[in-house]
């Protein structure tokens, strides 16, 4: 199963890259000069230089603000609270000054409105500290997310936009966790609120992403959500499927069954978008697997309950129940990945 | 950085531009052609299908084994029953694998492929069980010689390269793991420069090895799980040394020297760049590869084994186009980053501005890339 037998490949659908060269030359199939020709073609050797450039400018950055951090973390006792808010509103100022020169559309401005979104945080939990506000550390996250929501949008920044989402995601957390204060029956609801939530912003990336917008499009974007909304659901669905009246930790609560609920829609709605609407194997396949890990628990629940002091039989069918679902899963995904790519090539 | 790993060119048209430049004549064209079209006749199944078969596999062969004690047909105590059923469960792995044939998009395929690979990873941890009670007191070494044994005895006859990466990779942390362990109690000194220089010798081969399966156009696409796995294994073992600076256990530690893995890993990474470039006369001609070579020979100065693999590793997976080594690579490099700078023997202050000051010196080599225009994009 592992090597698939592809006999419908043609010379034009093949990829000209370095292995095949490597392969042509090893082979002895081509002359040395042929490779180096192919290699200057297909690589040109000055992309070396933008990807060592752009590597030196993340590390660079990277290592003078974790320089700047150790700094402050040595001399916090001694430095003044003024001195505290000046030296980081005026690297803020300084990281936005330079971003304005630079401009925004290129990667260095870019990284430097990054810094400063991460300036903000800084700052702020600096403000809270030196002022002892006594307040939620909830608003902390929720003014930070606030303050730098203008410069994600105007960066058209991935890396800015997953930044701001994961201090939104934490947010909502300390939200629910300080204010709302839930009882024992709606104790899971966050994560439900946090699925949905980013469920919501996945939809605002696919809706722009369709309409051309070119800094969402990383394939990546989509996982950071797809992900995390499939995690959060997992966690009151597996606890409704081992749940039972008695148990504190896996009890059937109303949030629980809206979770689990949720679940199943927000499956079935990722698994017709990634399947008709934005044709992607990757996330279809996480989906899949999300899938498998609900109707495992389920199978595992029902043979537990059925084959409770027969531990050989509830292991041998066990097996055969995850050889069955994962067999059905694998034969499924490699259908639909035949069926795309043949509907991409028309 | 993934759009990066596509060219833009299709083999024919790569075919018809060699032709035209006189680099190949017009009668090798087809044999050429026919070429490429059986490397990719043997195309491995996407990653995330091989993670989904993986994991299916992995709790089928632990209800299996779980069904073979509960059943009271195999004991742990009894190693002779263990290696038996691990050979039947084995030989019953390749057997389903040859029946399920090649009508690969069959469900009846594809149900004996999955049960084909939990049986060899229930036969494997079976056998491999009942090796390390057979070796007692030395159940590491029957640990690693068993895992030898299997992966030496299915390597080409169950050609799934998730269990052949898997099983390559458990012999060399299998072996590290033995060449670490010096024992409890008293340990003469001249026991732990013979374990160094074990240690030393291990890493090496394995950088040679793996730099001659990933470099060397001759080598099958059968032997890449294993360089995946010799690439694996090093970096385990530069993320140990990254967090340990001895070997032993606690009274009976004993100091162990990066030197020689800096060495190595520089001189490797030097050549690395040479066979990226794709003629060795660049390192002394080009400028900018003379200058990506004294980096390397930097990092080795300061002692930062941890960067130069990271680094070796996204440099190998550009020139390669193998996304999971640059990912490795990306991965790595900020946790070696943090760890050099958090294992430096200085004060907080002090490190602070080694920081900024390293921090400036790679910004001021992309002004000059960008002052010298090397970093503009053809």
């Amino acid at each position: 199963m592992d090597i698939e037998k592809n006999t419908r490949i043609s010379i034009e659908e093949i990829q000209a890259d370095r292995r095949l060269v490597d392969e042509l030359s090893g082979h002895g199939l081509i002359t040395q000069a042929a490779r180096e020709h192919a290699l200057q073609m297909l690589y040109p050797h000055r992309n070396w230089g933008l990807w060592v450039s752009r590597l030196q400018l993340v590390a660079g950055v990277s290592l003078v603000l974790a320089g700047i951090i150790y700094f402050f973390a040595f001399n916090w006792a001694k430095i003044g609270p003024s001195i505290k808010f000046v030296s980081i509103e005026l690297s803020i100022l300084g990281c936005l000054a330079i971003a304005y020169g630079q401009g925004v559309h290129r990667l260095s401005g870019k990284i430097l409105l990054l810094s400063a979104s991460v300036l903000v945080g800084v700052f702020l939990a600096v403000f809270g500290q030196i002022y002892q506000t006594g307040a939620d550390a909830y608003t902390l996250f929720t003014m930070w997310a606030a303050l730098i929501t203008g410069w994600v949008l105007i960066s058209e920044f991935a890396a800015l936009w997953a930044v701001w989402l994961i201090v939104c995601n934490i947010a909502l957390t300390l939200y629910w966790d300080q204010i709302v204060q839930s009882g024992h029956d709606m104790d899971m609801m966050i994560t439900s609120i946090v699925a949905v939530f980013n469920l919501v912003f996945l939809g605002i990336r696919e809706y722009f992403v369709a309409r051309g917008v070119e800094w969402l499009s990383a394939r990546w974007t989509r996982a950071i959500l797809v992900i995390p909304i499939l995690i959060s659901l997992l966690i009151p669905t597996l606890n409704f499927i081992f749940g039972s009246p008695h148990d504190f930790f896996f009890d059937r609560t109303l949030s629980t069954r809206i979770g689990a609920a949720l679940a199943v829609l927000v499956h079935v709605g990722l698994f017709a978008a990634y399947r008709y609407k934005w044709r992607d194997i990757w996330s279809l396949s996480i989906v899949v697997l999300s899938a498998c890990v609900i109707a495992e628990a389920a199978g595992f629940k029902c043979l537990l309950e059925g084959f409770e002091h027969m531990d050989a039989a509830l292991y041998l069918l066990t097996g055969l129940m995850t050889i069955g679902i994962f067999t059905f899963a694998i034969v499924a995904l490699r259908k639909i990945a035949r069926n795309m790519e043949v509907s991409h090539v028309r | 950085m993934s759009d990066n790993h596509m060219t833009a060119y299709k083999a024919r048209e790569l075919f018809t531009d060699w032709l035209s430049h006189g680099l190949i004549r017009k009668d090798q064209q087809a044999a050429l052609e026919q070429f490429a079209v059986e490397q990719q006749l043997a195309r491995e199944l996407p990653l995330y299908l091989r993670v989904m078969a993986g994991i299916g596999a992995f709790i089928t062969a632990l209800c299996l084994v779980g069904f073979l004690d509960a059943a009271h047909l195999i004991s742990f105590d009894l190693k002779y029953t263990l290696i038996l059923w691990g050979t039947i469960l084995m030989g019953g792995a390749i057997l389903l694998a040859r029946v399920s044939g090649d009508k690969d998009h069959m469900i009846r395929h594809s149900f004996l492929v999955q049960t084909s690979f939990c049986f060899m990873g229930a036969g494997k941890i079976l056998f491999v069980m009942g090796m390390a009670q057979l070796f007692k007191p030395n159940e590491g070494w029957g640990i690693a010689a068993a895992t030898f044994l299997v992966t030496l005895a299915t390597y080409n006859v169950y050609r799934m390269s998730i269990d052949r990466f898997l099983s390559s990779l458990a012999v060399l942390v299998s072996v590290f793991c033995n060449l670490m362990d010096v024992g409890y109690g008293h340990v003469p000194h001249d026991e732990f420069v013979i374990r160094e220089i074990a240690i030393n010798a291990f890493f090496i081969a394995q950088l040679a090895v793996a730099s001659v399966l990933m470099a060397n156009g001759r080598i099958k696409r059968d032997y890449i799980p294993l360089a995946y796995a010799f690439i694996s294994s090093l970096a385990v073992m530069a993320v140990f040394f990254a967090t340990q600076s001895k070997i032993g256990f606690w009274m009976q530690q004993h100091a162990f020297s990066p030197v020689v893995m800096n060495v190595s890993l520089a001189v490797t990474l030097v050549l690395l760049i040479g066979w990226a470039a794709g003629e060795w006369s660049k390192l002394y001609k080009s400028e900018p590869l003379i200058l990506a070579c004294l980096g390397a020979l930097v990092l080795a100065a300061i002692s930062a084994p941890g960067i130069l693999l990271a680094v070796g590793l996204m440099v190998l997976g550009y020139a390669r186009h193998e996304r999971l080594i640059v990912l490795l690579g990306v991965l790595l490099f900020p946790l070696f980053l943090s760890l050099y700078y958090y294992n430096l023997d200085l004060s907080l202050m002090t490190k602070s501005g080694v920081l900024v000051a390293s921090g400036c010196v790679l910004l001021a080599g992309r002004a000059y890339m960008h002052y010298r225009k090397f970093d503009q994009e053809v």
